[in-house]
């Protein structure tokens, strides 16, 4: 596997997931891009791993919480950056504000379990956590969401998709 | 509620399908000038641990050969490196800074962080004062890739990763007076050579090769390969130009005179570099294109078939005339890269298993067509670049350790180290002081020359001498030997 073809493969899915995390189009993509670096750096040992994009998602995870990388990073130059895009829709709005409302483990949690389609057993894991804790993460996330959406019934219709 | 939970998702989801993103290719620019801040937070870093008093910024593996007889007890040393002069860039804030020298001037190429813009400027290395003031390069779709200097011009090569062509520009200036003297483009898949008789641009697409004045840009000769186009085209390297290596790295231009081509079809043609005459011709296996190695007269390859897991056949074929291909023996597991390192000498670097984290540095002779030794490197380093047959082997992400000839480890640094000239080290004292040193190889003599700089934001040049480097300060030369 080459480093191409594993951005080709992956980093779509890394995009979505760090939107889902972050809410922000421009910082996901900053995200994104930054967590390909540090894989750049050691691609040559990250290439053995079982999951390295599962270690994609982890350098994601850290850098959506640390405002300090910028230190080490200089933004790319608005020649580099990506063309302007459309601006989200409405419900996109709505649910990335009411993202943001959540703790980190929760929006980690629904990110996996939404944007990228990843049973309880497969985010516990990828996060080293129980099966029991990832369904309370998934429960509480969408209770947090419906207050934050103001859902009547408290718990938002889907929340029988966890598997 | 506006919606289901998995519409909600699905929006997000298809909004984040329709993002843009840079591509491989910025993230590999990305990762590189990570490896740089990476190496200057880690220097501050080991200033931060001297003033702790807590042990050694650089290991050394011979520390009575290295370090002082008596190992003075850490203390903060307010005394810099002395600095010969700084240049005022006029511009606040820089994204990056790339540095050349050809022993008289220092140039520098920077972006402006504020508005993207490329400059270009030179300061003289032995006063420090400005040599010629800064020119403004209007090509906002490129960031700086390299900056190369020959007799006859200084060359800043930009590139743009957004998929838009040309991919790359080159912007040419007298050396002596920084006046603009061309412009010219290099398309994707092409290849440039810079030696100092012609620029050698070569196309994949167009079938020729065309030597270009270095003084004009124009084209002085082509070489129409349409038939069998050229797939690469190399340099020929040769020991004398490692005389040449500095701060920056091996020197990107070259001094034979002769260029390689390959051919789509593997066959190899040697051309003269100042007329496109054609001299020796061979062939190689098709395929083993992207590692090959033009050094001392011979072409180094390796057999690309043996991707899998190895044994790569290591591959020297003589480019003079006289001598035809051969293996000069095998590596295993995963090949990573080769470089020529010292008369009739190359030297691969293979990562092991079960792992890979470890590499191994590989010594063949070609002339005797054998193994010489083989050394383990427990950092994983893999980039190369030597010298009087000695090699830095450097871990993109770690520490880097220097090879003698024969293949003995006789130097690891922790951090930010590397060549000042061809027999001697800029590193960071194992004392405990953090103070810059030079390091003499051939007599593993430290010479302490103070404190680093607390602010540089680009990559450096040096000479035996003097040290230059960009920062937001301005081009600022030391005096280091």
């Amino acid at each position: 596997m080459d480093f191409d073809s594993f951005y080709r493969d992956t980093s779509r899915r890394l995009l979505r997931y760090a939107y889902g995390l972050t809410g922000d189009p421009g910082e996901a993509q900053d995200l994104v891009q930054e967590a390909y670096a540090r894989a750049w750096q050691r691609w040559r040992r990250l290439v053995d791993y079982d999951e390295p994009e599962a270690w994609l998602r982890l350098v994601v995870n850290r850098l959506a919480t640390d405002h300090w990388r910028r230190l080490g990073v200089r933004r790319s130059r608005p020649a580099d950056r990506p063309a302007p895009i459309d601006p989200p829709s409405e419900d996109v709005v709505l649910l990335v504000t009411a993202m943001r409302t959540l703790p980190a483990a929760h929006r980690r949690a629904l990110a996996l379990h939404y944007l990228l389609d990843r049973s309880v057993a497969e985010i516990a894991a990828e996060t080293g956590a129980s099966t029991g804790t990832v369904k309370s993460w998934l429960s509480r996330g969408r209770a947090g969401l419906a207050a934050a959406l103001g859902s009547p019934a408290g718990v938002p219709e889907g929340a029988d998709r966890a598997r | 509620m506006p919606a289901d939970l998995d519409d909600l998702f699905d929006a997000l989801g298809r909004s984040a399908d329709a993002l843009p993103l840079a591509g491989a290719a910025d993230a590999k620019r990305r990762g590189r000038q990570r490896t740089w801040t990476q190496a200057a937070v880690a220097a501050a870093a080991a200033v931060v641990l001297v003033v702790a008093g807590v042990g050694f910024a650089l290991r050394d593996p011979h520390p009575r050969a290295s370090r002082p007889a008596s190992t003075p007890t850490p203390t903060v040393f307010t005394t810099g490196v002395p600095i010969v002069g700084t240049v005022s860039l006029g511009t606040r804030n820089i994204a990056t800074g790339l540095t050349a020298q050809d022993g008289e001037r220092a140039y520098a190429a920077w972006v402006s962080q504020d508005d993207n813009k490329q400059w270009v400027i030179a300061a003289d290395l032995a006063s420090g004062a400005e040599s010629w003031p800064a020119h403004e390069i209007a090509d906002p779709d490129r960031s700086i890739e390299q900056i190369v200097v020959v007799p006859e011009a200084v060359l800043v090569v930009t590139v743009t990763h957004s998929g838009a062509t040309p991919e790359r520009a080159l912007y040419a200036f007298d050396p002596a007076g920084g006046v603009p003297l061309w412009n010219g483009y290099v398309m994707a898949g092409d290849s440039v050579v810079f030696t100092h008789r012609m620029l050698v641009r070569s196309s994949r697409s167009d079938g020729a090769v065309e030597g270009l004045d270095w003084r004009t840009g124009e084209r002085r000769w082509v070489v129409p390969m349409e038939d069998d186009r050229p797939a690469r085209t190399i340099g020929m390297r040769t020991a004398a130009d490692e005389e040449r290596i500095d701060r920056a790295g091996a020197r990107p231009d070259l001094t034979d005179g002769r260029v390689v081509v390959i051919t789509v079809a593997g066959k190899v043609r040697v051309l003269d570099a100042a007329t496109g005459t054609a001299g020796a011709a061979a062939s190689v296996p098709v395929g083993s294109g992207d590692t090959m190695v033009a050094y001392e007269g011979r072409l180094f390859s390796h057999d690309e078939a043996d991707d899998n897991g190895g044994p790569h056949h290591i591959r020297a074929t003589d480019l003079t005339g006289v001598g035809g291909s051969a293996i000069l023996g095998t590596v295993p597991d995963r090949f990573l890269s080769m470089a020529g390192c010292g008369p009739d000498r190359v030297c691969v670097v293979t990562a092991r298993k079960p792992r890979y984290s470890s590499t191994v540095l590989t010594a063949f002779d070609a002339a005797k067509r054998k193994l010489l030794w083989e050394a383990p490197d427990e950092f994983g380093g893999s980039e190369i670049s030597s010298a009087r047959g000695r090699v830095w082997l450097d871990a993109a992400d770690g520490p880097a350790a220097l090879y003698d000839t024969d293949g003995t480890q006789i130097l690891t640094a922790t951090l930010s180290a590397g060549w000042l000239d061809a027999g001697t080290l800029l590193i960071y004292a194992p004392d405990g002081t953090g103070r810059w040193s030079r390091w003499s190889i051939a007599n593993r003599k430290i010479t302490p020359l103070g404190a680093p700089p607390g602010k540089m934001l680009g990559f450096c040049a040096s000479t035996s001498s003097r040290l230059a480097c960009p920062g937001e300060d301005g081009l600022r030369i030391w005096a280091v030997g």
